[in-house]
C-alpha cells in the first residue's frame, strides 16, 4: 500500500519557502502527476492552503484513511507526530527528518530510542529517518526534484538519499529505470532485509541494486540474497568498508557497518555482485539489463584505434581480469585480406581506426572476429573527437570529419549484429573522449551513449569502465555455472 | 648519443625540410597524407624560419619552391621531417649524410612495429645508414617534436603558450592528446617529444637534454620500452629529486607487452622490474592518460602537505562515506577534528542531517557562503589537519541553488590566498549533460586561475594526491 498510495499526508508542511521539506515534497508529487490525494498537515492548519491543497491540523482530523505519511518536522517533534499516526491508525511511514541516532549527540540518541518504542509500540512501518523515502515512478510517488516518469525492471534500496537522487537522476541516460527506489536511512524498523523480502517476490522488479552502510540481520541478508540472486541479479556497493568510512557510517545513518573482510566473505558467499562506486553501480547494471546472454569465457576482442591506447587497452582489459588473446591465424588472414597494414595491427588488441570508420570495412570485419573460437565477447572502442570534430578547426581535420552519419550507421549495423549474430557473442561499446572532451565532444558522447543503448548495446565512457564492468557480469554468470554444476 | 649545440638546432630550427610533401597530397587524406599538412601545422603556428619541401617532381608546394633532393638546398638545415612511405626512407636517409643534415624525425610508419619480414629489413637497413651517417633520428612511426616556444607543431591548433613541462611519449596519439588535453589542467609545456621505435635517440638521450633544459622543471614521460634500463634508472633517480619525473609505463600486463611489440617493437620488460624501478628511482608511476594530467597538475600547483591526515567536506552522508573509503584505499587517514574545532563549528552547525566529524557533510556551510568561508578557516586551522579536499559534487548537476556555485567559488578563491594548508577541489559530475559540463569547465578554470588544482572526481584527486605526497615522503626517509 505505501508502494502505491491512493492517499499521502505530508506533516510538516507550510506556507513559507524551503529548500527541501514537505512544502517541496508536495511540490514533486504534484509535478510527477500524483493522481490520488494529498494532505498537508499544520498544527495552524486553520483556513491554511499550501499548494492549493487545504491543510489539516493533525493525521486524526484527516477524513479518510492515509496510505503513507511524510513527515519532515524538525526532530523534536517526532516523537508526537508518530502518536499522531498511531491515533490516526496510519501505518506507512517516511520519516525524511535527520537529527536521531547519527548525530552521535545525547538529544539525538536520546530522540532516537523514543521515536523506536513508539514505533514498536504501535506497530509501524517506518522508512527511515534521515532518508529521501520511496520513489515509484508508476505509482507517480517521488520526493524528487524532476523525477524520472518512466518505470523499468530496476529496484534499488539505498541508505542513502544523495546517493538514491544521484542514480535516479543519471539512470534514465544509461537506459536504467525503476520499478522501485527506497531510501531507507538510519534503518529504525523496516531494513533492507524487510525491503528485499518484498522485491524477491515484486514481479516488476528483475535486477536489485542496494547502497548499504549496515544490516541488523548479517545473517538473514546472507540468506536472502544468496536466495535471490540466481533469479535477481543483486548489485550491492558496501560504503565504509575502510575504518574511515566505517567512522563516516556511524555520522550518517548510525548504522553498525562491518568490516571488509566480514563483506569479502558475503560476497564469496552468495555470489552478489561487487560494485565500488555509483558509476560502477550504473556500469554493472546496465550490463545486465541489456547483455542478454552471458559470454561463454573471460576472452575479448579490443576493437580500437592508436597504437598506444592499444597498449593501455591491453593492460586496462588485463588488471580488469579479462584475456585477450591473439586471434587465430585463420582470423587474422581473413581480415588482412581487407584490412591495408599500413597503420593498422591486426593481433588483439586491434588497432583498426580506419576500419571503425569505414562501414563497408565494419560490417566485413565483425563476423571473423566474432566466430574466431579464442573470443567470447567483443569491446568495440569509438574514439570520440578523435578526427578534429572541434568546432573551429581546420579545413583539413574537417575534411577528415566523420560525419554523423557514420555513427549511425555503426549504431545500426552493431545492433544488427548483437541480435540477430549466429555466434551470440556479447558487443560493448566504449566512447572513449579523445582530448578530454574539448569543444562540445562531451555533449556529443551523452547523446552517442543514450543512442546506442537505446539500440540496445551497452555503452560506457571509458575502457576502465567496460572491462570491470563486463568482468563483473561474467564473474556472476561463472558462480551461477558452478552452483548449477554443485547441484 | 653525445649531445651538442647541433642537436639544440632541432628544437630551435630555423630551417626545416620537408621530405615526402606532395603537391596533390592536399586534398586527398588530410592528416594521414601529412607531408603538406607539416606545411601548413607550422604556419599555423607561426614558424618563422624557413620551410623547404622536397619533392623531385615539383617546382612548388603551397606556395613554397620546392628542391629535388636535400643536398640541393642552399641553407643548411636545421631539422628534416621525412613522411615518404617506409620503402623510400632509406634513400632520404642517404640524402640526409649527403646534405649534412643530421636532426631527423621520421614520421613513416612500417618498420619493425609491423612485424612482418619487409618492415623488420627495412627498419635493420635504417639503422645502419643512422649509425654510418651520425645521424639523430626521432622516431620513426611518431610525431617529432612540439615546441611551442620555437612555434614548431605538426598537429592542428597548439597551443602556442609555453610553461615548464616536458613530455617524452612513445606514442604520437597521446602526445597530441596529452598536448590538447593539458590546456584544461593549466599545463603549458617546454617540450613535447614523441620518438616511437625510438631508432637511433631513446628515452635516455632526450632525459639527459630535459635534466639541464632551464625551460623544464617537470617530465612527464609515456614509455613502452627503453633500450638501456640501467643508464635510464640512474638518470632518474638523478633527475626526479629536482624535476620530478612522471612515468607511465604502457603494456605491464601479458596483453599490453604483446600490444607494445606490435606498436613500437620495444622490448617492455617484466611488471617485477618496472615495480622495482619506481621503489628505487621515486619516479612517479601514472597508468593513465588522466593520471599524468592529475599528476603533472598536482606537482605544477600544490605545496606538498605535511602528512596524509585530509579534512573531506562536502554535502550528503552517501557521499562523506564514499569520500572516506577512497582515501582511506589511498592511504590517507580521516580523523575525527578536534574537540575545539567540532566546538566551534557547532556554533553554526545544527546537529540535525550534517556531520561535524571528518568528513564534514555540513549543507548550511554549502548553502551560506559566510558559513563556508569559517568552516574552510576552521579545518584549516585544526592540527590534526594536513590537507583540504573539497568535494564540489553536489553543484555539478543541473539542479541545486542557483548561482551558488559561483559565490562558492569566489571563497575559496579568496581563501587560498591567505591560507597555508594545501587544498585541493573535486568536481564529480556523473553526467555528459552539456549544461552541468559547462559549468565543471566555467569553476575548474576559474579555480585552476588561482592556483588551486581541480579534479573529476574524489578518486582522482586521492590519488594524485597520495602520489604527490608519497614522492615527498620519498626524500624524507631518505635524507
Amino acid at each position: 500500500m505505501a508502494f502505491n498510495p491512493k492517499t499521502i499526508a505530508v506533516v510538516g508542511a507550510s506556507t513559507k519557502p524551503q529548500w527541501m521539506g514537505g512544502t517541496t515534497f508536495i511540490a514533486n508529487l504534484q509535478q510527477l502527476g500524483f493522481p490520488g490525494r494529498i494532505y498537508p498537515i499544520n498544527p495552524k492548519a486553520e483556513g491554511m492552503e499550501i499548494r492549493g491543497l487545504k491543510a489539516y491540523p493533525s493525521l486524526v482530523s484527516v477524513p479518510e484513511p492515509i496510505d503513507l505519511v511524510i513527515v519532515s518536522t524538525p526532530a523534536a517533534q517526532v516523537p508526537s507526530v508518530l502518536e499522531d499516526c498511531i491515533a490516526a491508525n496510519a501505518r506507512n511511514i517516511h520519516i525524511f527528518t535527520a537529527g536521531f541516532d547519527e548525530t552521535g549527540e545525547e538529544e539525538g540518541k536520546r530522540l532516537g530510542a523514543k521515536i523506536r518504542e513508539i514505533a514498536q509500540r504501535g506497530g509501524l512501518r517506518i522508512v527511515g529517518p534521515n532518508c529521501m523515502g520511496l520513489h515509484v515512478p508508476k505509482a507517480r510517488i517521488s520526493t524528487l526534484e524532476q523525477a524520472a516518469t518512466e518505470s523499468g525492471p530496476v529496484a534499488f534500496l539505498s541508505q542513502s538519499g544523495g546517493h538514491a537522487g544521484q542514480f535516479v537522476g543519471t539512470a534514465p541516460i544509461h537506459g536504467i529505470h525503476f520499478s522501485k527506489v527506497i531510501s531507507f536511512g538510519n534503518a529504525l524498523t523496516l531494513d533492507s532485509t524487510d525491503f528485499l523480502e518484498y522485491l524477491a517476490t515484486d514481479p516488476e522488479t528483475k535486477i536489485i541494486t542496494m547502497y548499504l552502510e549496515g544490516v541488523k540481520d548479517g545473517g538473514r541478508l546472507t540468506r536472502l540474497v544468496k536466495e535471490i540472486n540466481p533469479q535477481k541479479p543483486v548489485i550491492i556497493w558496501k560504503g565504509g568498508l575502510t575504518e574511515s568510512g566505517g567512522r563516516a557510517v556511524a555520522s550518517h545513518t548510525g548504522s553498525l557497518g562491518g568490516t571488509e573482510a566480514i563483506w569479502d566473505g558475503f560476497f564469496k558467499q552468495t555470489g552478489a555482485v561487487r560494485v565500488d562506486s555509483l558509476e560502477e553501480l550504473t556500469d554493472v547494471t546496465m550490463t545486465f539489463l541489456y547483455l542478454s546472454h552471458p559470454p561463454k569465457g573471460r576472452r575479448v576482442a579490443l576493437m580500437g584505434a592508436g597504437g598506444g591506447n592499444s597498449v593501455a587497452g591491453a593492460d586496462v582489459c588485463s588488471r580488469a581480469g579479462l584475456e585477450m588473446p591473439t586471434l587465430t591465424e585463420e582470423t587474422r588472414k581473413i581480415l588482412r585480406e581487407f584490412i591495408p597494414p599500413e597503420g593498422t595491427i591486426i593481433r588483439n588488441p586491434l588497432d583498426i581506426g580506419m576500419v571503425l570508420m569505414d562501414i563497408t570495412l565494419l560490417e566485413r570485419a565483425l563476423e571473423p572476429i566474432a566466430s574466431d573460437p579464442l573470443i567470447d565477447a567483443i569491446i568495440f572502442a569509438l574514439p570520440i573527437g578523435l578526427f578534429g570534430m572541434r568546432p573551429g578547426a581546420t579545413a583539413q581535420a574537417q575534411e577528415t570529419q566523420p560525419q554523423e552519419d557514420v555513427y549511425q550507421r555503426q549504431i545500426t549495423i552493431l545492433s544488427k549484429f548483437s541480435k540477430g549474430s549466429p555466434h551470440r557473442k556479447p558487443v560493448v561499446v566504449v566512447l572513449q573522449l579523445w582530448r578530454g572532451g574539448v569543444g562540445g565532444a562531451a555533449g556529443q558522447r551523452a547523446r552517442l551513449q543514450a543512442e546506442f543503448i537505446r539500440a540496445g548495446i551497452p555503452a560506457y565512457p571509458s575502457l576502465e569502465r567496460a572491462s570491470r564492468a563486463l568482468a563483473k557480469f561474467i564473474q556472476y554468470h561463472e558462480f551461477q555455472g558452478q552452483l548449477a554444476e554443485g547441484l | 648519443m653525445p649531445w651538442d649545440t647541433e642537436f639544440e638546432a632541432a628544437f630551435n630550427p630555423k630551417v626545416i625540410a620537408i621530405v615526402g610533401a606532395s603537391s596533390s597530397a592536399s586534398t586527398s587524406g588530410g592528416m594521414w597524407a601529412p607531408g603538406v599538412g607539416f606545411i601548413t601545422r607550422l604556419r599555423e603556428m607561426g614558424f618563422t624560419g624557413r620551410i623547404h619541401p622536397i619533392n623531385p617532381k615539383a617546382t612548388e608546394i603551397a606556395g613554397l619552391k620546392a628542391y629535388p633532393s636535400l643536398a640541393s638546398v642552399p641553407d643548411p638545415i636545421d631539422l628534416v621531417i621525412v613522411s615518404v612511405p617506409a620503402p623510400a626512407v632509406p634513400a632520404v636517409l642517404e640524402d640526409c649524410i649527403v646534405a649534412g643534415a643530421k636532426n631527423i624525425h621520421i614520421f613513416t610508419a612500417g618498420f619493425e612495429e609491423t612485424g612482418e619480414p619487409e618492415g623488420e629489413e627495412l627498419g635493420r637497413r635504417i639503422r645502419e645508414i643512422a649509425h654510418r651517417g651520425g645521424l639523430r633520428v626521432v622516431g620513426p612511426n611518431c610525431m617529432g617534436l612540439y615546441v611551442p616556444s620555437a612555434n614548431l607543431a605538426y598537429w592542428p591548433e597548439g597551443c602556442t603558450e609555453s610553461g615548464p613541462v616536458a613530455f617524452l611519449s612513445q606514442s604520437g596519439r597521446l602526445a597530441q592528446d596529452w598536448a590538447e588535453y593539458a590546456q584544461g589542467y593549466g599545463v603549458r609545456f617546454s617540450k613535447v617529444i614523441s620518438y616511437g621505435n625510438a631508432l637511433t635517440l631513446d628515452c635516455t638521450d632526450f632525459l639527459e637534454y630535459l635534466a639541464t633544459d632551464p625551460e623544464t622543471k617537470i617530465i612527464g614521460m609515456y614509455l613502452e620500452g627503453v633500450r638501456d634500463g640501467q643508464k635510464f634508472a640512474r638518470q632518474v633517480k638523478e633527475i626526479n629529486r629536482q624535476k620530478p619525473v612522471i612515468v607511465w609505463k604502457g603494456g605491464l600486463t601479458e596483453p599490453g607487452s604483446r600490444a607494445v611489440a606490435s606498436h613500437t617493437g620495444a622490448l617492455g620488460g617484466e611488471g617485477a622490474i618496472w615495480s622495482a624501478f619506481f621503489k628505487q628511482t621515486g619516479a612517479i608511476r601514472a597508468d593513465s592518460l588522466e593520471e599524468i594530467a592529475d599528476l603533472t597538475m598536482t606537482f605544477l600547483y600544490l605545496k606538498p602537505p605535511g602528512g596524509r591526515r585530509v579534512a573531506l567536506m562536502g554535502v550528503g552522508g552517501g557521499i562523506s562515506v564514499a569520500s572516506a573509503d577512497i582515501c582511506a584505499w589511498e592511504g590517507f587517514q580521516v580523523p575525527t577534528l578536534t574537540a575545539k574545532t567540532r566546538r566551534e563549528l557547532r556554533g553554526f552547525v545544527p546537529p540535525a542531517g550534517n556531520s561535524i566529524r571528518n568528513p564534514l557533510d555540513i549543507a548550511v556551510a554549502l548553502l551560506n557562503p559566510t558559513n563556508f568561508e569559517r568552516t574552510l578557516e576552521l579545518i584549516a586551522n585544526d592540527p590534526l589537519i594536513d590537507v583540504l579536499l573539497i568535494g564540489r559534487h553536489w553543484f555539478m548537476t543541473r539542479y541545486g541553488p542557483p548561482d551558488m556555485h559561483q559565490k562558492l567559488t569566489e571563497v575559496l578563491i579568496r581563501f587560498a590566498k591567505r591560507n597555508n594548508k594545501p587544498l585541493v577541489v573535486a568536481l564529480q559530475t556523473y553526467t555528459d549533460d552539456p549544461e552541468v559540463r559547462s559549468k565543471q569547465t566555467k569553476i575548474r578554470a576559474e579555480l585552476l586561475g588561482a592556483g588551486i588544482p581541480v579534479y573529476d572526481s574524489q578518486q582522482r584527486a586521492s590519488r594524485a594526491l597520495a602520489k604527490f605526497i608519497q614522492y615527498h615522503e620519498f626524500y624524507k626517509t631518505e635524507s
